[in-house]
């Protein structure tokens, strides 16, 4: 018996080796090919959803795509708006600022109302519209969809205030109901030959989004 | 701790499956892009003759030709092709709120003006392939043409797109009329190309 334990241990413990070397070797394949595909996906993703600081230029909940339209754009804009089938103009022209958050940082949804404050924005050309999150125009019957900056009705003090909600309100309104997440986009447009709006992070005044409740 | 001895212990397993992410990361946001058509161009080109100005519905829920489209504007959009021929534009942009942008099938927007209340912009440029070094235009309308602001065209191919802003009923006769100047004239035919 002493001999066959002395014969068997060798071999045991080799079968053991192997299966720990060869079980080593397959987790650490796991670990490769999860880091790699996992993180090269999920990374890439993260970047044309999201922009990074290269591409994007963020004002409180307002995102803008500074590359967008330009001709040798980055790759992950021009991955972007190739996804959302956008027509895009040069960001340099026609500024498009996007929020899917409320200054807050809370997602936009259409069970909530929201009030946007902001002040016009001298020498500037501005449009407003609501979409949801595919890009589609809500259906109301009262057909708003955005206001602009010769439809808006302002204060004297050239401020103004945009509801957004599923019941009628006064001054501006855009009804939201049934619509899921939001997506509000503001395109400013600079004057030629006047002075131009500058839309330097310090400068441009974009409006606040503030929720006013959900339900 | 576990994790900083993992590390410490698997950095070459690490350095190299980060290698291979930023490979992977590479690889799928370049072969996300498309360089020649885009879809959201292929879309909206698909109904629109060539060479004429197409006037636009207005956009609203149901007849939204491309997601994120500006409701507030009308749209007038001619679908060019330069391959053999010049492309003159006319466009009048009465004041801010109105523009007219060239795009490329990619999805570049390599020409745009933007209106301006100061004066009334009047546009009569040139599309001309950037191949094109030789054009056989008509006698008579070379002179015209040569006086022309020229835009090379990096493809043959593309669309110009006026924007006329929605602002009311009472603006609506002036935005007509100033839309329907907008005009999109093939200027030469059966050109020569050399080189």
């Amino acid at each position: 018996m002493a001999t066959l334990a002395i014969r068997t241990t060798p071999s045991l413990m080799r079968i053991k080796r192997t299966l720990q070397s060869g079980f080593a070797l397959i987790t650490k394949t796991i670990v490769f090919l999860f880091i790699a595909l996992v993180g090269g996906t999920v990374s890439s993703w993260y970047a044309v959803e999201g922009g990074t600081r290269i591409n994007t230029e963020r004002i409180g909940p307002w995102t803008k795509w500074s590359n967008a339209g330009r001709p040798g754009a980055d790759p992950y804009s021009r991955v972007r708006f190739n996804k959302r089938s956008e027509l895009v103009f040069n960001a340099d022209q026609a500024t498009r600022y996007e929020a899917t958050s409320d200054s807050a940082g809370r997602l936009l949804h259409s069970s909530c109302d929201y009030v946007l404050e902001g002040m016009q924005a001298p020498g500037a050309w501005w449009s407003l519209a609501v979409f949801d999150a595919a890009g589609r125009l809500i259906r109301n019957p009262s057909e708003r969809y955005g206001f602009n900056s010769a439809t808006i009705a302002r204060q004297v003090d050239d401020s103004f205030t945009i509801y957004l909600a599923r019941d009628a309100r006064p001054f501006n309104w855009i009804p939201t109901s049934r619509a899921g997440r939001l997506v509000i986009m503001i395109e400013i447009q600079p004057q030629t030959g006047r002075e131009t709006i500058d839309t330097d992070r310090d400068t441009v005044q974009l409006p606040q989004i503030r929720r006013l409740g959900c339900r | 701790m576990s994790w900083l001895k993992f590390i410490a212990r698997q950095w070459r397993l690490l350095l190299a499956a980060s290698v291979a992410a930023a490979i992977v990361h590479i690889w799928t946001t370049l072969s996300a892009m498309e360089a020649t058509v885009v879809p959201g161009y292929r879309a909206l080109v698909k109904d629109l003759p060539i060479n004429k100005v197409s006037f636009l519905d207005p956009i609203e829920p149901g007849n939204q030709p491309l997601p994120f489209m500006m409701p507030d504007a009308l749209y007038a959009i001619c679908r060019f092709d330069a391959t053999d021929t010049t492309i003159r534009l006319v466009a009048n942009l009465p004041e801010a709120g109105w523009s007219l942008s060239v795009h490329a099938p990619n999805g570049d927007n390599y020409y745009f003006v933007p209106g301006t209340n100061a004066r009334q912009t009047r546009l009569d440029v040139t599309l001309q392939p950037t191949g094109a070094t030789f054009l056989a235009i008509p006698s008579g309308t070379l002179p015209q043409n040569t006086e022309k602001p020229k835009i090379l065209l990096p493809d043959p191919h593309g669309i110009a797109v006026l924007r006329a802003p929605i602002k009311g009923l009472a603006y609506r006769r002036l935005s007509d009329e100033q839309r329907s100047a907008f005009r999109c004239i093939p200027t030469s035919g059966n050109s020569a190309k050399r080189g």
